[in-house]
């Protein structure tokens, strides 16, 4: 903790050394939070199905220390609908549930302070970087730059905006690699005061237990992590030598391993008794299951791609080496990988997932096109261990969502977020100085004018208000419009179908009850908004019907694909207006009548649940 | 001898530095360099020219008909004169530049079908000169010499040879190269335009032909009136930019405004002049209402959508700005640009339609990827009025390629083939100077290995590219190339003559441009025919129409060809006529099988 207080003392330092940049500072991490935290139990409009598993998981291990399977707290996965998510997310909602109770706020406050907290994280990543692209009078403004960018960034708001795991790995993933900055600074430090001996060591120990954290907390992260690993030893083996490629490399490494052995063991160590239940799990469901599940590895196409033309080409030496297999499938996956850099998924419409984006904004401002190439270039220049680290950190990021089939995905790659908002930094940074050094050359400005220093700040504020301008329109689009347009992707109508039924069941206590999973996971659901005691659910395991790991009894609950699967009899329905429609067509000459009781609407107002009684009819 | 593989690089570069040493002999390796990849290009575009794509489609075929009677007669197939700003066609109007180049090639040897993609082999042998020229005529235009590097000279020759040949591997040049597409045509003059008026900064009148040029561009497709103007200007106004900050050439301020009045002014006004013609032909607007029903941001109704989201977020006065129809269609039109710029699509896998592409190459190699990029920050660091005018060129070749809604699309973005090759050149050119630098300081001597890997990776690249095209692509193409049109065309004519009628059941409504095309009919017989919208449906005794007219010419023929999809030809079998002959085509993947069947009363 000692270390981490240093840290940000010198960078308290400074801010108070800029009292106008800090103010800005603070007004964007204000900000930052406001768009992060307010009404977040509303907007977006309803939990998703996977928000709904983390938080009644997080409430079964609070309340028994089991997940509803029954599983003892589980370490590297819970297995939840059997895709078995990651740990971390589960484990760090508990606490929130405790205080709170199960809720919606609850679920998705981890994620929310995760993100927002990144948003400083960022900040700190750029102070850390910015004396390897500007001098150190920039320093500030390189933080405040990149203040900005987080706070204001679409991608950034709409992940923290929901009980989204990544967010809370990629925080790990940022506090990591600022650790890992401080350890390889301190290296150096080291090297010249024997005093300092040691001080090194716990931020090493950080950066290893914030990215094994990131491993637990995000199934991506079980790549990225170890992706990342060699670029930062890289890092470390720059900045103690001054070069990627000093001279007698050989004799140098051999020193370097001698020099650092101690600390080499403690990492490799730590690492692996970190990873070991992970590493240990590797073939089982725990951990493959989703891989297997997304990977593009295991599509068909390619490999009939790669028939049809060894077919087309006569099944030729040379179409078993041209159009062989592995080939089709790197270039599917270089494709995947490219696709990430398209600008319309950057700039204009994002992910296609509208959960994942609001479909009318990129995942970056319309602005970011700009500081986006501006900073790719300054980086390039400058030809320092930072542009490899960003760069390095950037394909970790996004290669193990070339894996995987949908694509472009902005959710699998939140990982790599915060280099592109250094980029942007760097970008704005950039042309400020270039102004700058415009405004310095000029002869006197006209009378009328400001002085030249106060053209700078003046710049600067029409930068931070363009970015204000466009958070602003994405706000409007965020909460006025995008509710109404995609709330059926965040399952609304589910708490208020639950309420429905619980007052019919308040009354019909003896009936069965039918839900279709329609909308999906409505067992779930149902135990979320109830906060059915998981013991019940727990108990209920053995002798339920499931589908991988979802119910489809639980108790005189079933949960059906389609109205056509309920017996003709008494009942608590409910179904979404088209099959209660079939219901009603089947039953015209049966004994039994479909009473509608309750219609759910959705955001937009269109019936999404009717909840009503199958009653017999009375002679 | 290298001693180590390690030294064969050096010892390689030291055999030709020796060879090219003093300028004589470094203008003889510039020239074996040039003569090498202009062999290339000879190779890639003519190696089984005519027969690989299979066959021609639909508009080469248009083409080829008008032009063979054009060549016969002097008048389209229609019966209209030649010389005609816009030829109907067969109701998709045409522009006539491809057409005339056609006819002439007809008129030497025969109405061919390679005849109709000859003048695109030749412009696309053209464009591999033109984008050597090209490039030193766009890095001279600055002044900024770099100290890395500094020997501007040899980056120049290279960049040249660079340019030579990032146009002579480039799948886009060689597909197209060796189809009849009128865009190839125009993005060759288009870029020849460019040529004349980078040399109008010299000589004024070079204007004038720059006008010329980008009115015969405008005469071979369409979009180039909306690419040549946004062209001119951006060119004009560096040309402008460099007269004002050359301080050499001491000119008043009033000369200046005099020469780049008449820098744009001159290639305008010609322009204008010559596209009149154009716009008083008949065909003008039905051109323009043709190409407007396709589809595009033009005519997708935005206002719907616009109210739409006002509605939802409040209809405030702030919400009537932000969902405003002209943003949305501003949007629309940017996400198709963006297809555009998509990299999967620029170096992995092309365009979709596999007459425009194999369907497994990007329009440039996938190796070359890595140059654009270096060719953008090389540009923009030592060559920024070059890199300006490339990349306004490419952009606006996008832009009418953005308009309809299918996009990416690689026919109507081809004017971008010139600056983007450009740009990988420079790119190249820069990395072999970067390496070329670093050598002897570096690390295991890498950057000899990074040149031998690069250039390992290109050739092979090139084989692969090759190996594909004419193998597999033929096979996996046919279907849209009309594969086996050409086939029912050849046995309908040749049958023609010994039954009472062909009744072709349409299967397609321009498969009447196979039967014209064929020796047997000329001139003379397409301007004794009536047609119905630009269609010719009764010639000769031949009929095309739909499948329910087939059994009245059974009733009263004695013999009859039935042509058609092979389970609509079943389908019309009867018993009182016997199977004379039957050939079913169903070789082409993906193609519905088709029949031509002479059918004899019993």
């Amino acid at each position: 903790m000692t270390t981490w207080r240093n840290l940000f003392n010198r960078l308290a330092n400074d801010l108070t050394a800029n009292k106008r940049v800090a103010v800005v500072v603070i007004g964007l991490v204000l900000l930052a939070g406001w768009l992060r935290l307010s009404n977040l139990s509303s907007l977006p409009p309803a939990p998703y199905w996977e928000e709904v598993a983390l938080g009644y998981d997080a409430y079964s291990i609070l309340k028994t220390g089991r997940d509803h399977h029954g599983h003892s707290w589980p370490l590297v996965a819970f297995e939840s609908f059997g895709d078995w998510k990651p740990s971390g997310y589960f484990y760090a909602l508990v606490p929130f549930i405790a205080v709170l109770d199960l809720s919606v706020q609850a679920v998705r406050l981890p994620a929310a302070v995760a993100g927002w907290l990144s948003v400083i994280g960022v900040g700190v990543l750029a102070w850390q970087l910015a004396d390897l692209f500007f001098e150190r009078r920039w320093r500030m403004g390189l933080t405040a730059a990149a203040v900005l960018a987080a706070a204001t960034s679409p991608w950034g708001v709409q992940f923290s905006r929901g009980g989204w795991e990544v967010t809370l790995a990629t925080l790990f993933i940022i506090l990591g690699v600022i650790s890992w900055l401080k350890f390889t600074g301190r290296q150096l430090a080291e090297q010249s005061d024997q005093a300092l001996e040691g001080v090194s060591t716990r931020w090493l120990l950080a950066s290893i237990a914030f990215l094994g954290l990131a491993m637990y907390t995000y199934q991506a992260a079980r790549l990225i992590v170890p992706l990342m690993v060699p670029g930062l030893v890289l890092i470390w083996w720059w900045r103690s030598h001054g070069s990627l490629y000093p001279p007698r490399p050989l004799q140098l490494g051999q020193a370097f391993l001698a020099r650092h052995r101690r600390q080499l063991l403690l990492a490799v160590v730590t690492g692996l008794v970190m990873t070991a239940p992970i590493i240990i799990d590797l073939n089982s469901p725990t951990v493959s299951q989703r891989f297997t599940e997304t990977s593009v590895l295991h599509l068909l196409e390619p490999i009939e791609t790669s028939n049809s033309i060894q077919q087309a080409a006569g099944h030729s030496l040379l179409s078993r080496l041209f159009a062989h297999r592995y080939l089709v499938f790197g270039r599917v996956i270089a494709g995947q990988f490219l696709s990430h850099f398209r600008p319309d998924f950057l700039f204009l419409s994002g992910d296609v997932n509208p959960r994942h984006s609001v479909q009318l904004f990129g995942q970056l401002l319309y602005s970011d096109v700009v500081w986006l190439t501006v900073g790719a270039v300054v980086i390039l220049r400058r030809r320092s261990w930072a542009g490899w680290l960003l760069g390095w950190w950037l394909v970790a990021g996004i290669v193990p969502a070339s894996l995987t089939r949908t694509v472009p995905h902005a959710l699998r790659i939140l990982p790599s977020w915060p280099v592109w908002m250094l980029m942007i930094a760097i970008g704005m940074t950039e042309v400020l100085r270039l102004a700058h050094q415009l405004i310095a050359s000029l002869p006197a400005l006209p009378r009328l004018a400001m002085p030249k220093r106060a053209a700078l700040g003046v710049l600067a504020a029409a930068v931070v208000l363009a970015n204000l301008v466009q958070i602003g329109w994405w706000w409007r689009v965020y909460s006025g419009v995008y509710p109404k347009q995609h709330g059926r992707e965040w399952q609304v109508g589910y708490r208020q179908m639950v309420i429905a039924i619980e007052q019919l069941r308040a009354d019909h206590q003896q009936l069965p009850l039918y839900v279709t999973r329609e909308q999906g996971r409505p067992a779930m659901y149902y135990w979320f908004y109830t906060r059915t005691d998981p013991s019940l659910v727990q108990t209920a395991q053995e002798t339920a019907r499931l589908d991988q790991g979802e119910f489809l009894t639980f108790n005189q609950f079933s949960f059906v694909r389609s109205m056509d699967e309920v017996p003709v009899g008494p009942a608590i329905v409910a179904a979404s207006p088209q099959q209660w429609a079939g219901l009603e067509q089947r039953l015209v000459s049966q004994p039994v009548t479909a009473q509608p009781v309750s219609i759910i609407v959705d955001t937009a107002d269109q019936p999404v649940w009717t909840v009503g009684l199958l009653s017999a009819e009375v002679p | 001898m290298p001693s180590t593989i390690q030294d064969l690089p050096t010892v390689a570069t030291d055999w030709l530095a020796k060879r090219g040493r003093g300028q004589r002999g470094q203008a003889r390796l510039v020239w074996l360099a040039s003569g090498l990849i202009i062999l290339l290009a000879v190779v890639l575009r003519t190696w089984r020219f005519g027969s690989v794509p299979t066959s021609l489609y639909w508009d080469e075929m248009a083409i080829l008909v008008d032009a063979k009677s054009v060549a016969q007669s002097g008048l389209d197939m229609h019966g209209n004169h030649w010389l005609q700003t816009i030829f109907p066609s067969y109701g998709d109007f045409k522009l006539p530049v491809q057409i005339w180049l056609t006819a002439l090639v007809v008129k030497l040897v025969g109405p061919v079908h390679w005849a109709v993609r000859l003048p695109s082999l030749v412009a696309g042998l053209a464009t591999v000169v033109l984008a050597g020229v090209l490039t030193e005529q766009l890095l001279k235009l600055s002044r900024f010499q770099s100290r890395a590097l500094a020997q501007s000279g040899r980056f120049l020759g290279v960049a040249r040879l660079f340019a030579m040949l990032a146009v002579a591997i480039s799948p886009w040049s060689i597909t197209f190269s060796r189809t009849g597409f009128e865009g190839h045509l125009g993005q060759f003059w288009l870029a020849l335009s460019v040529w004349a008026m980078l040399k109008s900064s010299q000589r004024w009148w070079w204007g004038a032909v720059a006008g010329v040029l980008g009115a015969l561009a405008t005469y071979s497709y369409f979009s180039v009136r909306f690419v040549w103007p946004g062209v001119l200007l951006v060119v004009m106004a560096v040309l402008i930019w460099r007269q004002l900050s050359d301080a050499t050439a001491g000119l008043s301020l009033s000369a200046l405004g005099r020469k780049g009045t008449t820098l744009i002014l001159v290639p305008t006004a010609v322009f204008l002049a010559l596209l009149v013609p154009m716009l008083r032909s008949p065909w003008y607007q039905p051109s323009n209402q043709f190409r407007l029903s396709t589809p595009s941001v033009l005519n997708a109704n935005y206002a719907v959508s616009s109210n739409q989201l006002r509605e939802l977020a409040g209809n405030t006065f702030v919400d009537r700005l932000i969902f405003h129809r002209h943003w949305l269609l501003l949007r629309s039109l940017l996400e198709n640009v963006a297809d555009h710029l998509d990299a999967s699509y620029l170096f992995l896998t092309g365009d979709d339609n596999l007459r425009h592409g194999t369907g497994q190459h990007g329009l440039h190699l996938a190796v070359m990827l890595p140059f654009l990029l270096a060719g953008l920050y090389y540009l923009g660091r030592y060559y920024r009025p070059a890199l300006v005018i490339l990349m306004s060129w490419w952009a606006w070749s996008l832009l009418p390629a953005s308009v309809p809604l299918d996009t990416p699309h690689a026919l109507r973005s081809l004017n971008a083939l010139v600056p983007t090759s450009l740009i990988i050149a420079a790119g190249l050119a820069a990395s072999l100077e970067y390496l070329r630098h670093r050598r002897g300081r570096c690390f295991l001597g890498w950057s000899q290995l990074t040149l031998v890997a690069v250039t390992a990776a290109i050739a092979l690249s090139v084989w692969q590219f090759s190996w594909f095209y004419f193998g597999p692509y033929p096979v996996l193409s046919g279907k849209w190339w009309q594969g086996g049109y050409n086939r029912l065309a050849v046995a309908a004519v040749e049958r023609r003559r010994q039954v009472d009628h062909v009744v072709v059941i349409e299967f397609d409504d321009r498969f009447h441009l196979w039967l014209m095309a064929q020796d047997a009919f000329t001139a003379r017989d397409f301007h004794s025919w009536e047609s119905q919208n630009f269609k010719f449906r009764r010639f000769d005794n031949i009929i095309i129409d739909e499948i329910k007219v087939v059994d009245d010419y059974l009733d009263k023929s004695n013999s009859l060809v039935v042509i058609g999809l092979s389970q609509q030809v079943e389908k019309m079998l009867r018993d009182d006529f016997r199977i004379e002959h039957q050939e079913i085509i169903d070789d082409i993947p993906g193609q519905q099988p088709l029949q031509v069947v002479t059918l004899i009363k019993r």
